[in-house]
């Protein structure tokens, strides 16, 4: 009984629970937040970020960087132009190429994977959108041979690819599309895209960024450039291929290098350089840098006390030759005054005549710790070459030559028999002023100036 | 009292009920889905290939082509690439032309077949997927869904047998995926599965064809699971050309053993063989008459770090070395061969499949058969195959049309497309 009577609380009391709802509810109808549904929305930044995308009519140059790694061919920037049109295809062009291969290396006799870039304009067109998976993200989504080549598994490491992203989400667009700014979906790296101008051709475009970019920093040559970061100066070195080793002048560089990608992009009649990330030492933080011809620097925008110069001729001269081993050499066919070309030719006819070889080379290297003036010829079908020992000393860009030795007794020989190499020997020891190109950044080719007789002179190229 | 009790209730049950029924003046508004009557940009570049997928694929069967890529719809731990626009086209001519026209032909219900059965989704992608033990993957059915086909930019119209061959990237993948489809809905005869339960090993990767032909499984992939051996038996029988149905027969006669083995002393008795996955073929190559498959048979590694020798069971010598006929042939040594005739076996499974096939499906498996083959190849007036000066079957495809000789079958079914650009080309024009 008391049961009954519980339960019949217990369902009054769940009635007028139900009736209160019944007064609540409803009572708090509230304005929509958002004036359209999420799928307009997102159709409707889709739309926003895509005529910004097609606003720019001769496209964007993009700095694509594959990964955030340190080596080529991964680590390494990409300058790529896009171009988006209205109905949605792309076009998408490109200079430089990695090649990923195994070469097999008879000195220690096995393979080895080394990386190369082969110069060539290639172009392809596919397609694009922008998605809104992941906020507004760029998307090409049907096969680039251009794009593509940085993300597919079948190249370099097989399932891996070089690791690029094709999907970039749109992380900064301003309205006047002025530039944008992209974030590798998977990879997270940031690319930059600028408007490519009006009229420029983009085969034209690349193939001059390529040749100002050897020009500067030969990937044949130790570049020795140098970033000045206030009173900080750092070494810049091997940027040929554009992804420097950075570290203080002066210091270990195997134990303080850091390695700062960069990319390099015509606005104008402008060359800038701009690395991938920001460059910060003590208190400057700069990213992007411009070329000043007079000046021959490159000047980091919005702080003139951060720039990157040529390293010193002189400096350069004894580093290639004491720390980096590398040959310099002249020839007949090497630009020299007259009097220096009549004295070579003396010594190859000489050489002919009483020697019966064939004069190829001279060069300047340094063998053993000792500096080597060394004279290469042909004897038959064999190439051969007598050395001789200098030694040499330096004040800023003026070096002195100082024949020391005979390095062998064919050399004595020679030396003896032929009167015109005892001459070139003779002249070489002197006081030279070395001389570098149009730029400081190129130092593959130096004049040495006799410091005496101004009108005597020849020109070493670096092998 | 009782007569207000009543009242009171019946008032509070009116409240009650309004609160649960309120609230419903939201207006919900259409769907947020694309809808299929929604007409296509005739200014969008893509537009030849979207107007081709809808008619054919999406109107017809309710089926979505996805050829652009999305992440998100694929696997995003692989490093994967969209297809190209132009092979995603070819693909979606050749599926037409090969998969869905052949079954719509075929099938008892027609078009209703592949509309009720066909996966929703084909979702092409144009590399491949690479797995951590450095396998493939060329396709993934996802739950009688979704069909992914994988490295469409390999994709060559001249190229059907091979391992990069139409059949072997697609089609194959095709058929598989669907079979595992029809199978959800009708389940395989409980009879198959016990035929070579006690055989079936998920780490299929290792094994060699021919060795897992003689236990009767068609492709290595079978051995791993009833459920494939079962879609592969129904693929393979209907990709495979008759050379290469009879060829697998053949090869599935033969038994096989595994014989202990060091790489050193593999590599020391045959000294042209230097790759561990590859030493048969590398003995080939350095002498054909030193190494050949059958007296030496596969190395292949195993989890622990150590090696087997799986090669043929025929006569040999004391140092194990191949004993031959006089035409300089293998002998097969039958006494030692197992239980397994791999070739009934697996003509005993095709068995199964056809009649599951027929009684399900009301489709005929040797004609669908010959209807995918007779798609590929060329036929003479009488139906028998034609064969190259090389004795290859003669592709389709590329031959001149008998329709119109002066394009290729496969020019024939782009006329359609053709006619799609103009119309996008026109709509370019105008809008200009």
């Amino acid at each position: 009984m008391n049961s009954s009577r519980n339960m019949k609380k217990f369902f009054i009391f769940s009635l007028i629970c139900a009736s209160a709802l019944g007064f609540t509810s409803c009572s708090g109808e509230e304005d929509d937040i958002f004036e359209a549904t999420a799928a307009e929305r997102l159709n409707a930044a889709s739309a926003l970020y895509s005529a910004r995308l097609t606003a720019q009519p001769n496209g964007w140059a993009m700095q694509y960087y594959p990964t955030y790694e340190d080596e080529a061919p991964n680590g390494a920037g990409y300058l790529l132009l896009c171009r988006f049109n209205k109905d949605y295809s792309v076009d998408v062009s490109g200079y430089n190429w990695p090649k990923w291969e195994e070469n097999y290396n008879s000195n220690q006799g096995s393979t080895e994977w080394v990386c190369s870039y082969v110069q060539q304009y290639r172009s392809d067109t596919s397609f694009w959108e922008v998605i809104t998976d992941n906020g507004p993200v760029l998307s090409f989504n049907s096969y680039n041979k251009v794009m593509h080549l940085f993300s597919d598994p079948d190249y370099h490491e097989t399932g891996t690819g070089y690791g690029g992203d094709y999907e970039f989400i749109i992380t900064d667009a301003p309205e006047d599309a002025s530039y944008m700014m992209l974030k590798g979906k998977k990879r997270g790296t940031y690319n930059l895209l600028t408007p490519v101008e009006v009229g420029v051709d983009y085969e034209e475009y690349l193939t001059d960024i390529r040749g100002f970019q050897s020009k500067m920093f030969s990937e044949n040559a130790p570049t020795g450039a140098l970033l000045v970061m206030g009173d900080s100066i750092y070494n810049m070195e091997d940027a040929g291929m554009g992804l420097p080793s950075i570290y203080p002048v002066g210091s270990d560089k195997v134990t303080n290098e850091s390695f700062y990608p960069f990319l390099i992009t015509k606005r104008g009649e402008d060359y800038y350089i701009r690395f991938r990330d920001e460059l910060t030492k003590g208190e400057n933080s700069v990213q992007e840098f411009v070329y000043d011809k007079e000046q021959d620097i490159f000047t980091a925008i919005g702080n003139d006390k951060c720039y990157i110069r040529g390293d010193s001729i002189g400096s350069f001269f004894d580093t290639s030759l004491y720390t980096k081993r590398r040959i310099w050499e002249w020839n007949e066919n090497t630009p020299s005054s007259d009097s220096f070309a009549e004295l070579y030719n003396q010594v190859k006819t000489e050489f002919l005549s009483l020697l019966k070889f064939t004069l190829t080379g001279m060069y300047l290297r340094v063998n053993n710790d000792v500096l080597t003036f060394r004279v290469q010829y042909r004897s038959g079908k064999n190439n051969q070459s007598i050395d001789y020992n200098f030694s040499s000393s330096r004040i800023d860009d003026k070096v002195t030559l100082t024949f020391d030795s005979d390095n062998s007794k064919v050399a004595t020989n020679a030396r003896e028999k032929t009167p015109s190499l005892q001459s070139m020997i003779d002249l070489l020891q002197q006081e030279w002023t070395l001389k570098g190109g149009e730029t400081q950044f190129n130092l593959n080719t130096l004049r040495l100036v006799s410091s005496t007789h101004s009108d005597v002179w020849f020109t070493i190229n670096l092998k | 009292m009782k007569k207000i009790n009543v009242l009171l209730f019946a008032f509070l049950a009116y409240i009650g009920l309004n609160a649960f029924i309120s609230c419903s003046e939201d207006d919900l508004g259409p769907t947020i889905f694309p809808t299929v009557n929604k007409p296509l940009d005739r200014t969008l570049g893509t537009f030849p290939l979207d107007t081709f997928v809808k008619k054919h694929m999406l109107e017809r069967y309710n089926m979505k082509y996805i050829y652009r890529m999305e992440d998100v719809g694929a696997d995003m731990q692989k490093n994967l690439v969209p297809a190209s626009y132009e092979k995603s086209l070819d693909l979606a001519i050749l599926t037409k032309y090969l998969w869905l026209d052949v079954y719509d032909k075929l099938a008892g219900e027609k078009e209703v077949f592949l509309k009720k059965y066909a996966p929703r989704i084909i979702h092409v992608i144009g590399s491949p997927a690479y797995n951590d033990d450095g396998s493939r993957t060329v396709g993934v059915a996802e739950g009688g869904v979704k069909i992914t086909l994988m490295e469409a930019n390999k994709l060559k119209v001249d190229q059907i047998e091979g391992a990069m061959g139409l059949n072997n990237l697609f089609f194959h993948t095709m058929h598989h995926e669907f079979a595992h489809i029809l199978d959800q809905t009708y389940q395989r005869p409980t009879q198959f599965n016990l035929i070579s339960s006690s055989l079936y090993d998920p780490s299929w990767n290792n094994k060699h064809d021919s060795v897992q032909c003689s236990l009767g499984f068609v492709t290595p992939y079978g051995s791993s699971a009833a459920s494939e051996d079962w879609v592969e038996v129904l693929a393979c029988y209907v990709t495979y050309d008759q050379d290469r149905w009879d060829k697998l027969l053949h090869s599935a006669l033969t038994d096989w053993e595994d014989i202990e083995y060091t790489l050193d002393s593999f590599q020391v008795r045959y000294p042209g063989a230097y790759s561990e996955q590859n030493m048969v073929a590398a003995g080939l190559k350095e002498d054909y008459t030193l190494y050949d498959r059958d007296s030496v048979g596969y190395l292949h590694s195993l989890d622990n770090g150590e090696y087997k020798l799986a090669r043929k069971v025929i006569k040999r010598d004391a140092d194990g070395y191949a004993q031959t006929d006089t035409l300089g042939k293998c002998i097969f040594d039958r006494e030692r061969w197992d239980n397994i005739d791999g070739r009934e076996v697996i003509l005993t499974k095709l068995e199964l499949v056809r009649q599951w096939l027929s009684s399900n499906w009301n489709i005929n498996i040797d004609e669908l058969r010959r209807e995918v083959q007779t798609r590929q190849y060329m036929t003479d007036s009488e139906g028998n195959f034609l064969r190259d000066e090389k004795g290859n079957y003669v592709n389709r495809l590329t031959q001149p049309y008998e329709g119109n000789p002066s394009k290729t079958l496969f020019q024939y079914l782009n006329e359609e497309i053709d006619e799609y650009k103009k119309i996008y080309e026109e709509a370019i024009k105008n809008k200009k």
